[in-house]
């Protein structure tokens, strides 16, 4: 075969998706090649699979990579001939972005291109009309500079992403600085990949930085990077979050961690609504209002301060109707920060256009094997029904079958012997059906975290948890998302949703947190599953997410005399 | 340009460098005594020895592109061009580079400026020396320009065309000189544009014609020969007239005679015509018509199959043997059936593909029909394991088959109904479409519209009635589109080009345009407006394998990969053995894993993306699959530990065994009768038996014996008579058990014979295209089949008996309808010798008034027409009170109407109320 380089670890598909061999002498170095314009999709154990986008390409583009560079990398590293349609594809897409700049001329917004041919396609395109409102000349159209989100999202709609080099407005100033030892006492600083995310997004206050994505694995510090580019920007801040609990340890970390003081950081919440130089908010907030036909009324928060900067968490989560007033807001710098830039509802184009293109990256495996977030070892418990439940089993309808299946009562011997395998550990029992977890919380003898548990009393059991004053915490659903619990090194699954992809990988997520000094870095992600059962073939499907997120898992197989070990009421 | 009298125009110099260049030991000139004298000597020595074509490609191996493109430019036109048109449409107008350039080339001996003597003008031409031409084989794309066709006169014969065609002044009488006057005289826009309009009618009348062809046709076709072939002289005389004397028209490719001569208006001159009289200025690059050069152009999409074919057929076979797909009553596998196995195959394949690789196996037995559906033989994996073998047997197949027929739309002509009709030899229209390939230049973008140009004169030239009759039915194609499905449909499946498109959807497009691919008539019954049709633009370029193979002449192909030296590529080549088990459940499979490992891996996994690299997933369902199959949990295990390159994850080795497991809990299966024996040991008697122990497939409990599935339960009966026992048989042939249900023992011959009989009646059923079996015989048919290898015997057998039956009632039915035919002529002839017309006048015998009037008198008068079998004429009031006039032969009255046969409207049943007839009369 022509153009066959067995030595080599790429294999580039039609489809533009991209296999990487792991165990090749040049994976790390074509997996670092790779990321630059690709995004993985799967990593379990021999072979990674990444997809290239249009989307992908642009933020290669954004980030100074050209068409020729990518074609020639994916050359350089590919064990078979690599499909034409692919270079012809990448060399398309890649040199779209910068094609079309957005700048500005005195008081007003141009937008530029050496281009003549892709200005005219694109000027006499009906979506983007609206937004043009004089010609300079054939390279050169003024734009509605009130409109310049909506034109940014009208361009990418139509494939042609714009590099906006329009600048930014600046905000109050808010000087602040990071602190080397916390207020909790502890030694403080940055990390080298947190600083070089930092200084990549503000480009030394460049009108090329100041916008755009950081896609960070949970645990490696995400909040710390957005204060810390809050310290470099130095003006005043807007945080949007997704709930109320993460909006507290934002505030918690600011204040732990810079030097501004507690009248300077506000909460803008169901509960308060202050307004100060940094102000922390809910999307929830934002999209919140009595009636559909009203107006979003707390949206007046983007414009009720000369804010310097916005940074959205979890960016990936961004409800739509905020979508609409980011647009607006173009000319303020805006950090979004997420662990992926998957979004379901397909939104991830207006991400690229109204937040910017992604600026930093980081592989989870990169940051394991650097020791910044733990090691899991993923295990899933197979455990036989009891042969009393087997008739009701069998005669239930699906929905039933899986109900029965995930709270049967064998798996709490299982947890049992679980706990007292981790003895000492941090342990969060994770479930789906609340029956079910207070079952559990009564015979574990362990508080328990529902949706119903008051915001009060659930940060009071979350500070006992941190504190070692408990080391078992049984948590519903509600511990999915922005919850931070650092000490937790084990977690135990007595049931598991659907198959949810994104609720998996945030469980995971809960026990990847790096661990204090003197601890093995690993945690544990025990998942107890009824054997041949419904519930079986669920954990199946999730399983396979996490091999595909590079997870290895291995499965036990408990038979029932190891039940009876672990003392299960036999029932006869 | 005379190559003798350049080089004598040259100095010692020169002369002695040419001779350096071109390695031709020197001559030598020490005798020599002056300048003169030594050109001559090396002007002797080097004439000779230059116009070899060894010595020529020797000298010119060392040419730049750019020099090389000029010689070929040269070439084009004939040779000799003038140095102004040299420097503006090859140098861009840099007079500087021309004679740079020309005169490095000359030092070399290869390209000249020479000057025209004896003209009034001074005139400098650039050009190659004309035995050099030669040596020069242009590709056909860069065939066919005026000068390059002029250059073939002689001299006298350019004069008379210069004179008595353009009616042109001549200076010299130098061939270079009139061939330049010519160029220069038709390639002029305006002395063309008058040209033609002088032209006289005759000439005129075909030239317009062979405009309309796109200035190329076949001799004959400018004859016009109408259907009686009369021979027009007029018009022989005025092509021969074009031929001869204008300069306009010229023969490009000699046929067997002349009348298959292909005719050719110059490329250049026809350029001028087609561009409004624009002059023709392309540069070198332009020229080359058929490459593709703008950005424009370049594709979007490729398609290439040169990797996946054969891993193509592979999974497409697989899934044919493990899904039940319909067999056609011409053995062929119905569209919707292959539809389905669309997402198993590569990338933007079509439906036409599959049907293209199922024609090939089923011809080549690979799939052999059980009767219901299609299983794949043992002769396939065979096959598979030499796959270069088996890409050549492809290859060879595709070249001589006729089963597949490009001309017609759907390609496959055998289970298609209605036959296609109008189909021409396809094999040796496939063997021209692959000679103008091999001209092509093989290492970038073709574009198929001008490949197309090249190829269809040639059609039309060597099969003369291909794409004729001008009106297309649903059957017939044009020939671009019969072009069109051999390179962007056969050749791009054999992976021997890649198809360029500016869009996916395109792919839809290639192969699916019938009639001239434009406008297509309305379905039925042809009225409505012609619909339109999708347009289609798309280029090619040959693939690696593709290069490897149109670098061998055609009649190696049969031999294609033999005695490879190592170093060569080996392209085909599939001896991976390993591929990777992911913990996903996914198996990547490398593009050259052995085609038997691939095919053992479809058997247990389903086909994700089957691109370079096939990606499979092992699911529960792909298991069952392969463990219906025959394939246990061990073997399965077994398999994907030796092929895996790493450790078998645990969850895959989980899911085997648990699915071996479950498969094994409820078991089904075959069998050919049973014993039932209490006594212990009698049982073991009868199993140490050896001649009754084969016959034995299980033992129940020790007491129930479950005989294999071929035994005779009759002769087992006489062996255990033989041995003392007395066996009980439950029932002689039919057994009926408790619940109304039927047990039959059948021996083979008459198992073979009721499927027979029941495939019979299913073909009477397809024959009447009605359920005359109220859709009983399928699942009938289904129930009677045993297992796979048993009934793939039975299943030919069954085919004999089917088909001498059905010639048997085809016999039949002949004779019966001879008889009828008899009978028939027998009763026309009695009809015929006692037609009325034979007899006596019929009113001789009526008493009444004839014609009759009044109603009662023309009842009467039917009444006697009808009895006597006479014919009336009458006058009738039809409803919408117009009146008729018809001659009628009555077969009864009903009450009020007369029935009768209506001689006057091709003997039309017609019934008739007789109160409207007003008049009758007896014929």
């Amino acid at each position: 075969m022509s153009g066959f380089n067995p030595a080599n670890p790429v294999i580039v598909q039609s489809d533009l998706s991209v296999l990487l061999e792991t165990d090749n002498a040049l994976y790390e170095e074509a997996r670092d090649a790779l990321a630059r314009f690709a995004e993985l999709e799967k990593s379990p154990d021999y072979i990674h699979t990444y997809r290239i986008t249009p989307l992908s390409l642009w933020n290669a583009a954004a980030a100074g990579e050209s068409a020729d560079e990518i074609c020639s990398l994916l050359l350089r590293y590919a064990k078979y001939p690599v499909p034409e349609a692919v270079l012809i594809e990448v060399r398309e897409q890649a040199s779209r972005y910068g094609r079309l700049k957005l700048v500005r001329e005195g008081e007003d917004l141009v937008l530029q291109s050496t281009d003549r041919a892709a200005m005219l396609q694109v000027t006499r395109h009906k979506k983007v009309q609206p937004y043009l409102v004089r010609q300079l000349d054939p390279n050169r159209w003024v734009v509605d500079s009130k409109h310049r989100g909506l034109l940014k999202q009208a361009l990418i709609k139509i494939k042609f992403p714009v590099e906006d080099l329009a600048g930014y407005l600046e905000g109050d100033p808010l000087p602040m600085e990071l602190r080397e030892e916390t207020v909790g006492g502890r030694g403080f600083g940055l990390r080298e990949y947190q600083r070089d995310a930092a200084d990549i997004f503000y480009a030394a206050g460049s009108a090329r930085g100041g916008s755009g994505v950081l896609v960070l694995p949970c645990g490696a510090g995400k909040t710390i990077i957005g204060i810390a580019t809050m310290a470099r920007i130095g003006q005043r801040t807007l945080i949007l979050t997704t709930n109320i609990t993460s909006l507290r340890q934002w505030r918690a970390e600011i204040l732990d961690k810079t030097t501004l003081r507690p009248d300077e950081v506000g909460e803008y919440s169901g509960e308060m609504k202050e307004i100060k130089p940094v102000t922390i908010s809910t999307y929830q907030l934002m999209t919140f209002r009595k009636k559909k036909t009203d107006e979003f009324a707390h949206m007046e928060l983007f414009n009720s301060e000369n804010w310097g900067l916005i940074v959205y968490d979890e960016v990936h989560m961004l409800p739509a109707p905020v979508f609409r007033t980011v647009a607006d807001i173009q000319a303020r710098r805006r950090l979004g920060l997420t662990a992926t830039l998957v979004r379901e509802d397909g939104l991830a184009d207006d991400v690229f256009s109204l937040i910017g293109p992604k600026k930093f990256d980081v592989p989870w495996r990169q940051l394991e094997s650097q020791g910044w977030i733990a090691t899991a070892e993923c295990v899933e418990m197979r455990v036989p029904l009891p042969s009393a439940m087997k008739v009701d089993y069998a005669v239930a309808d699906a929905r039933e079958q899986f109900r029965i299946a995930s709270e049967s009562p064998a798996k709490v011997p299982v947890l049992l012997s679980l706990l007292e395998r981790h003895r000492g550990d941090s342990v969060l029992i994770i479930g789906q059906y609340l029956d079910q977890l207070e079952i559990v919380s009564r015979e574990v003898g362990v508080p328990i975290i529902t949706g119903k548990t008051p915001n009060k009393e659930r940060e009071e059991l979350y500070r006992k948890f941190k504190a070692k004053e408990i080391n078992t915490l049984v948590v519903s659903k509600v511990a999915n998302f922005a919850v931070d619990l650092p000490d937790a090194n084990v977690a135990v699954q007595v049931a598991g949703t659907f198959g949810s992809r994104q609720e998996e990988a945030q469980r995971l997520g809960r026990v990847l947190r790096p661990k204090g000094a003197g601890r093995a870095n690993i945690a544990h992600f025990y998942s107890i599953v009824t054997r041949d059962s419904v519930e079986q073939e669920f954990a199946a499907k999730r399983q396979r997410f996490l091999a595909e997120q590079g997870y290895s898992y291995r499965i036990e197989i408990l038979e029932s005399e190891d039940m009876q070990e672990a003392g299960e009421p036999t029932g006869r | 340009m005379k190559l003798k009298s350049i080089l004598k125009t040259l100095s010692v110099e020169y002369l002695d460098g040419i001779q350096h260049h071109w390695g031709i030991s020197p001559a030598d000139l020490s005798e020599a005594p002056t300048e003169d004298a030594k050109c001559a000597l090396l002007v002797g020595n080097l004439y000779q020895r230059i116009q070899n074509r060894q010595l020529w490609e020797r000298a010119t191996a060392s040419l730049t592109d750019r020099e090389r493109g000029l010689v070929n430019f040269l070439a084009i036109h004939g040779g000799d061009l003038d140095a102004d048109e040299v420097t503006h449409r090859y140098f861009e107008g840099d007079v500087k580079a021309m004679i740079t350039s020309v005169k490095s080339l000359g030092r070399r001996g290869i390209v000249f400026f020479d000057d025209v003597p004896g003209v009034t003008k001074k005139l400098l031409l650039v050009g190659i020396p004309e035995p050099f031409l030669r040596f020069i084989e242009l590709p056909s794309y860069w065939e066919g320009y005026l000068g390059n066709f002029l250059k073939e006169f002689s001299t006298n014969e350019l004069k008379h065309i210069a004179t008595q065609g353009l009616r042109l002044e001549v200076e010299a009488n130098c061939k270079n000189y009139l061939i330049w006057l010519l160029r220069r005289s038709l390639l002029d826009p305006k002395f063309l544009r008058r040209y033609l309009e002088r032209l006289p009618d005759g000439p005129r009348e075909i030239f317009t014609l062979l405009e309309q062809r796109k200035g190329a046709c076949v001799y004959r076709d400018l004859l016009e020969l109408n259907i009686q072939r009369q021979y027009d002289h007029q018009r022989v005389d005025a092509l021969q007239w074009l031929l001869n004397t204008s300069g306009l028209v010229f023969t490009a490719v000699a046929g067997g005679n002349k009348y298959s001569n292909l005719l050719m208006i110059p490329r250049d001159v026809y350029y001028i015509i087609a561009n409004h009289f624009k002059a023709d200025e392309r540069t070198f690059t332009q020229l080359d018509s058929v490459s593709v050069v703008t950005k424009e152009e370049r594709p979007n999409v490729v398609l290439e199959n040169s990797n996946t074919l054969l891993r193509d057929l592979v999974a497409l076979c697989n899934w044919i043997d493990r899904h039940p797909v319909k067999v056609l009553a011409t053995e062929g596998i119905g569209k919707n059936d292959l539809k389905k196995v669309i997402p198993f195959l590569s990338r933007l394949k079509s439906v036409k593909y599959a049907e293209f690789l199922s024609l090939f196996a089923i011809q080549r037995k690979f799939l052999v029909s059980t009767g219901k559906t299609y299983r794949v033989s043992q002769s396939f994996l065979e096959w598979l394991n030499d796959a270069q073998g088996a890409y050549r047997e492809l290859l060879a197949w595709w070249l001589t088959t006729t089963d597949w027929n490009e001309e017609f739309v759907d390609g496959n002509t055998i289970h298609v109904e209605p036959k296609a009709t109008g189909l021409v030899g396809i094999v040796p229209l496939r063997r021209l479409v692959l000679e103008v390939l091999r001209d092509m230049p093989r290492d970038r973008w073709l574009s198929f519209d001008a490949f197309c140009e090249e190829v269809t004169p040639k059609i039309a030239q060597a099969i003369p009635k291909r794409g004729v009759p001008f009106v297309y039915d649903k059957h017939t194609r044009s020939n671009e589109l019969v072009v069109e499905s051999v390179v962007a449909e056969c050749l791009h499946w054999l992976g021997l080009v890649a198809v360029g498109l500016q869009a996916e959807d395109d792919a839809e497009i290639i192969g699916s345009r019938r009639g001239d691919g434009k406008k297509l008539k309305a379905a039925g019954s042809g009225r409505g407006r012609p619909r339109k049709q999708a347009e289609l633009k798309f280029a090619f370029r040959f693939t690696d394998l593709g290069r490897f193979v149109f670098a061998r002449p055609l009649e190696e192909w049969g031999r294609l990969f033999d005695a490879l030296d190592e170093n060569e590529p080996q392209p085909m080549r599939y001896d991976a053995e390993h591929f990777i088990v992911q913990q996903t459940q996914e198996i990547v499979v490398p593009p050259d894993v052995r085609l038997g490992v691939f095919y053992q891996l479809n058997e247990i996994c389903e086909v994700r993306s089957l691109d370079v690299m096939s990606i499979l997933a092992v699911t529960r369902e792909s298991l069952r699959a392969g463990m219906d199959r025959g394939l246990t949990a061990d073997d399965i295990l077994r398999f994907l530990e030796k092929g895996a390159r790493t450790p078998l994850p645990q969850s895959i080795s989980l899911l085997v065994k648990e699915c071996g497991n479950k498969h094994g809990e409820v078991n089904m299966g075959f069998a050919g009768g049973y014993l039932i024996i209490d006594d212990a040991p009698l049982l073991a008697q009868l199993r140490a038996n050896k001649k009754l122990s084969v016959h034995i497939k299980d033992v129940i409990d020790d007491r129930i014996v479950i005989l294999t599935q071929d035994t005779d339960i009759r002769r087992l009966g006489r062996e255990l008579q033989k041995i003392g026992f007395m066996p009980r048989l439950a029932a002689e042939h039919v057994h009926v058990s408790d619940e109304d249900t039927y047990h039959l023992s059948l021996s083979r011959e008459d198992m073979y014979s009721m499927l027979a009989a029941v495939r019979y009646a299913m073909t009477v059923a397809d024959e009447k295209g009605r359920a005359v079996a109220e859709e009983r015989l399928v699942p009938l048919l289904e129930r009677l089949r045993p297992n796979v290898r048993a009934f793939q015997g039975l299943t030919e057998l069954s085919d004999t008996l089917l088909k001498t039956w059905q010639r048997a009632s085809q016999s039949a039915q002949e004779a019966q309808m001879a008889e009828i035919k008899e009978k028939f002529a027998e009763s026309l002839s009695h009809l015929v010798t006692n037609n009325t017309a034979n007899r006596a006048p019929a009113r001789a015998g009526y008493q009444g008034p004839n014609p009759a009037r009044e109603p009662d008198r023309i009842r009467e008068m039917l009444d006697y027409a009808i009895e006597h079998e006479h014919e009336v004429e009458i006058e009738y009031i039809k409803a919408n009170q117009t009146e008729v006039r018809e001659v009628v032969a009555p077969e009864t009255l009903e009450q009020d109407r007369l029935l009768a046969r209506c001689r006057t409207r091709n003997d039309a049943f017609s019934v008739y109320k007789v109160e409207r007839i007003v008049r009758a009369r007896l014929t």
